[in-house]
């Protein structure tokens, strides 16, 4: 043994548990900041106390959570120092000064909250200054976020070899080719939106309960509103989501082909306990989006302040529906067919809760909050399961420390030499190779199509289409697809 | 590991790490001595049906409230400046102690739960109830305590280390020899009484500038009070600290003699000469308003038995070499001193009923001097052990040439016949080369000859 | 409820409505005894904190009669450190974050 193990859940799953229970709460405290101005707005616009109450409440829950995502954050950097010394140590050498800048922003965004919170009655003459300080939360969330997403990009795509190459020769706390590599700006631009949906989606639930709990006309009439607000406000973050993602599922596919194969076939970690949760979060934003539809259908002739045009809920639908399409033709029908089942169940299941409660969005409400938690955290864990054990320069939270085969990365002579400027390839398996080479042009369910017989005639015809292979690494790749081991 | 060291801008490591440690400790320390005083203040107005405690609990929870999320988010800098600009030593020392990083995780979440669903929004809600919201508040004092617990046991290690400090590759997780290192409990104690005087003799100073200011008499009236409790808690408290900070320089002294002897005499004694100054104000001044203001004989008493126990521990530790004149001047110095403070003190008896617009200035800067006599003691700790990370074990990277031949000098020299590094002085004229030749051929001294050479270097540029 | 717990936030409601004198400095606002929800003279008519909604009156929360009010006053009425500290605290946020921003773009370019 050379590493701490952690009982019953195990190093991995530890660290899992930690970082989605912080992401849970983060994410929310993300949203509900975007919401909070977006509601104080609107009253301060409509001079209407509803939407200011609303927003003064879900301040202070955001108040009360962010203080649990900061210990959050302090458990999972107590955890990765301790299970993971080596590549948390190494991560450090790469993006010290990222940290501390984010670091500093955390000061910034709790004092900010803080304030804003505790001077909300103090400060009716200058209502403006108040929805400013508000407002100035959600950018620097913003901020945060784009430097913790720098790093978690790196951990899936870390960019082309100029940037192992950097490390190589003496990183000090900033790796700019690492920071700035190819899937971060599409995730932060995703996770920020989904944050945005979530945190809005999260204050609908919230007064989806409370309206169970209420019996007070004025206090049902308060949390509809408000409910109904939220829900609108999530809609229209949650319309963004397909698009940045379809990009996002591009850049892996070209940058992180493992991570893409793994979340499109349901390889890896990605399937656990016989379920493949990245089709569980798929389905269950497909019932979402059908609740959703139902819900503006019903609601379409509302008057009231923050409408969403039904022809903009239309498009976006046709475009959801082409996306899931495009989804399901790169994954499976069988994958397509049950996002739809799930999409129209949603729609007919909305449809019910609103006439059941004569027309009051409670269950709604409440369903699209928790359903939208369910999203986030399967969401996250897709994405951390789906990385690869190894990929390049990070071991994987499976592997820990081992000093003789991580270190002389980071032992390094700090100055460039011409020893450190060769860039050293790890030896690349035969599975891996199919899946960057052949799913550049199609899929690998079309890889089993072909006879294990015909394999040196195929691959020499791949050749001519465009395959870029070494006389090694076909070799390689005919022998392995001859055996027909997987994928 | 051997891992590029990260420089900083602007000023050394050790600045920014200060900086940042400095940050968070104050705020921290408040909520620590915050949490666990408000239960206790309202479960005193509860008994006695006074709503004054309960004001006084809520406003401090309040305050702490304001409080805490910069105050967490500061904190979470530490271990982030720690682990980039100390790799080493953070990775082997979050090895050696894992488990209780991950308990202290864990309190830290129960305390913030307790403290803000259960204790803080439920304070109006839970009025009918008012023992069960005592409970809860007692709950969140006792995760703070323990956060403490864990965080100065981790700090005493750091100074007293009772196990050698393990390779990353070494995994350890908990050991319980490391946990209960000889400074621990010490420490604790110490910081455990000084949060709570320091935290309510600065409190209470700016109730003394509240009560000041104040118009209308009933407001005045609860501020007075506020300020007279606050102070005379926090001054009480003080007087358990030099009877802790006695044994807890005793055990220094036996087990990390360099540290004791860098405190006493040596490179981080100017830093605990100004502390025991700013405590000489803080006893004088704090003594002679809560004499002026006081009825109660008991505190009285308790003062002036608290000034015997300082007698006491001065009596029978070594005489210091602070002023010239050799021990008896010394000894008859402090005696003078103290019998004239208790003096002083009684004859200023009572005397302060009248109004006195300096007074309340006068207790805030109690308060002030007593929370910068609290930020030097950690400081002198942290400046003693330098330059190592882990006393004896694990010297900082960034570690000068002076600090190690310092280092070096007081752990072959100052061991055996020396009571302090002061006493290098006493050599003159100082020919550095052959005193160091003859020390070294004494039976059982064990200096090479490249340690000689930076010991006679260390010393001839330093006592000149 | 009971007579003594009404009793007692009474008592507590006047204690706070002594709060928010025009003198008041941000340290002293800060340990004034105002957990949320607890109001200040001025807030008597708009406060709706949640923690006052926690206040059960008959009937429900204590915010709902304020519902219908957006309260909006004169600036002048708001007390100076309150809008003096936010304002210095946003000046400093601002200029954080600008040079925070210059960090990301010059580490853009530069390793």
């Amino acid at each position: 043994m050379n590493h701490i193990e952690f009982p019953i859940l195990g190093a991995k799953w530890a660290i899992g548990s930690i970082a989605l229970f912080h992401t849970a709460v983060a994410s929310l405290a993300i949203g509900f900041a975007f919401f909070v101005a977006v509601a104080e707005i609107m009253g301060y616009v409509h001079k209407n106390r509803q939407y200011d109450l609303l927003a003064k409440r879900v301040q202070l829950i955001h108040v009360c959570i962010y203080n649990i995502g900061t210990i959050n954050a302090i458990g999972l950097v107590f955890a990765l120092s301790g299970l993971f010394p080596q590549f948390w140590s190494q991560i450090f050498v790469q993006f010290y000064w990222p940290l501390i800048v984010e670091e500093f922003l955390f000061f910034l965004l709790a004092t900010t909250l803080t304030f804003h919170y505790f001077f909300w009655d103090r400060l009716w003459g200058h209502k403006k200054l108040h929805i400013f300080m508000g407002v100035l939360l959600t950018p620097m969330f913003f901020l945060q976020f784009y430097i913790i997403n720098g790093l978690g990009g790196f951990m899936l795509t870390q960019g082309v070899g100029e940037a192992e190459l950097s490390l190589r020769t003496g990183i000090l706390g900033w790796d700019r080719l690492g920071f700035y590599n190819p899937s971060f700006l599409m995730l932060t631009l995703h996770r920020t939106l989904a944050n945005f949906a979530y945190g809005s989606f999260g204050v609908a639930g919230i007064c989806g309960a409370m309206l169970y709990l209420t019996n007070r006309p004025k206090v049902k009439a308060f949390y509809e509103e408000g409910g109904r607000l939220a829900f609108y406000v999530a809609f229209a973050a949650f319309l963004s989501l397909p698009i940045i993602g379809y990009f996002y599922a591009h850049v892996l596919r070209t940058q992180a082909n493992e991570a893409f194969v793994n979340l499109m076939w349901g390889r890896g970690d990605v399937v656990a306990g016989g379920v493949d949760w990245w089709w569980v979060k798929h389905i269950l934003v497909a019932s979402m989006l059908g609740m959703c539809l139902t819900y503006f259908m019903r609601t379409s002739d509302d008057k009231r302040p923050f409408n969403i045009p039904n022809i903009m809920v239309i498009s976006v639908a046709g475009f959801y529906i082409m996306f899931y399409l495009a989804m399901g033709m790169i994954m499976t029908w069988a994958f397509f067919w049950w996002m739809l089942a799930f999409g129209i169940g949603g729609a007919c299941l909305s449809g019910h809760l609103l006439s059941y409660h004569q027309g009051s969005g409670r269950g709604v409400y409440l369903l699209i909050g928790i359903l939208s938690f369910a999203t986030v955290l399967l969401g996250g864990y897709a994405r951390e399961s789906a990385r690869p054990r190894f990929v390049d320069r990070i071991s994987h939270y499976d592997q820990v420390f081992v000093p003789e085969d991580r270190q002389p990365y980071l032992m390094l002579p700090l100055k460039p030499t011409t020893e450190a400027a060769t860039v050293m390839k790890e030896p690349v398996g035969a599975g891996e190779l199919i899946r960057k080479k052949c799913t550049g042009c199609h899929t690998l369910d079309r890889i089993k199509n072909y006879p294990r017989t015909n394999w040196d005639t195929v691959v020499r015809q791949m050749e001519v289409y465009g395959a870029r292979l070494s006389d090694k690494e076909r070799e390689l790749v005919t022998a392995h697809l001859k055996e027909g081991k997987p994928l | 590991m051997d891992l590029p060291i990260i420089q900083t801008p602007i000023a050394p490591r050790w600045v920014w790490m200060e900086e940042v440690t400095y940050s968070h400790i104050p705020i921290a320390t408040l909520i620590t001595a915050f949490l666990l005083l408000a239960p206790i203040y309202e479960t005193i107005g509860y008994l006695r049906k006074d709503p004054r405690f309960d004001r006084l609990a809520k406003s401090m929870v309040f305050f702490t409230m304001i409080l805490y999320s910069p105050g967490a988010a500061l904190g979470t800098g530490i271990p982030m400046f720690i682990i980039g600009l100390w790799p080493e030593f953070w990775s082997r020392w979050s090895n050696l102690f894992f488990w209780p990083l991950m308990g202290q995780f864990m309190f830290f979440l129960l305390d913030v739960i307790f403290l803000f669903f259960f204790y803080y929004l439920m304070w109006e809600k839970l009025a009918d109830r008012k023992p069960l919201h005592i409970f809860f508040g007692f709950l969140s004092a006792l995760f703070g305590i323990l956060i403490q617990l864990v965080w100065d046991s981790l700090g005493g290690y750091m100074t007293t280390p009772s196990v050698p400090l393990p390779m990353v590759n070494e995994p350890v997780g908990w050991s319980a020899a490391a946990f209960f290192n000889p400074s621990f409990p010490y420490l604790f104690a110490h910081r455990f009484f000084a949060n709570i005087s320091y935290t309510m003799l600065l409190l209470g100073g700016v109730f003394a500038l509240k009560y000041m200011r104040q118009k209308d008499p009933q407001e005045k009236a609860y501020f007075g009070f506020a300020a007279d409790l606050t102070f005379t808690i926090g001054f009480l408290c003080f007087f358990v600290m030099p009877f802790v900070g006695w044994n807890f320089a005793r055990v220094l002294q036996e087990e990390s003699p360099v540290v004791f002897h860098a405190i006493m005499g040596g490179h981080a004694s100017p830093y605990f000469v100004v502390k025991m100054g700013l405590i000489a104000f803080l006893v004088s001044f704090g003594g002679a308003y809560l004499f002026m203001r006081h009825r109660n004989r008991a505190v009285l008493a308790f003062i002036t038995a608290g000034i015997a126990g300082i007698y006491y521990i001065l009596h029978v530790h070594p005489p210091l070499h602070w002023i010239p004149g050799g021990p008896t001047v010394w000894r008859v110095s402090y005696t003078v001193v103290l019998a004239g403070l208790l003096i002083f003190f009684w004859t200023r008896k009572r005397k302060g009923e009248e109004e006195s617009a300096s007074r309340p200035r006068l207790m805030f800067l109690v308060g002030l001097a007593a929370f910068f006599a609290f930020a030097l003691g950690g400081f002198t700790r942290e400046r003693a052990r330098q330059p190592y990370n882990v006393y004896g074990q694990l010297v900082k990277s960034e570690v000068l040439p002076l600090e190690a031949d310092r280092w070096l000098t007081y752990e072959k020299c100052i061991m055996c016949h020396h009571q302090s590094p002061a006493e290098f002085e006493r050599y003159k004229p100082k020919d550095w080369v052959a005193r160091v030749k003859t020390e070294r051929d004494r039976p059982g001294v064990n200096i090479s000859d490249e340690e000689a050479e930076r010991i006679t270097r260390f010393l001839q540029e330093n006592y000149r | 409820m009971s007579d003594e717990a009404e009793n007692r936030r009474q008592e507590t409601a006047e204690q706070e409505s002594h709060e928010d004198s025009p003198d008041k400095s941000p340290h002293e606002g800060a340990t004034e005894p105002q957990t949320e929800g607890n109001s200040d003279a001025d807030s008597k008519e708009q406060s709706t904190s949640p923690g006052a909604a926690t206040k059960e009156v008959p009937g429900g929360p204590a915010w709902e009669a304020e519902i219908d009010v957006y309260p909006l006053r004169e600036a002048t009425e708001d007390a100076k450190w309150a809008v003096r500290t936010v304002w210095i605290w946003i000046g400093f946020a601002l200029v954080a974050m600008g040079f925070i921003l210059v960090l990301l773009i010059l580490g853009a370019m530069h390793d």
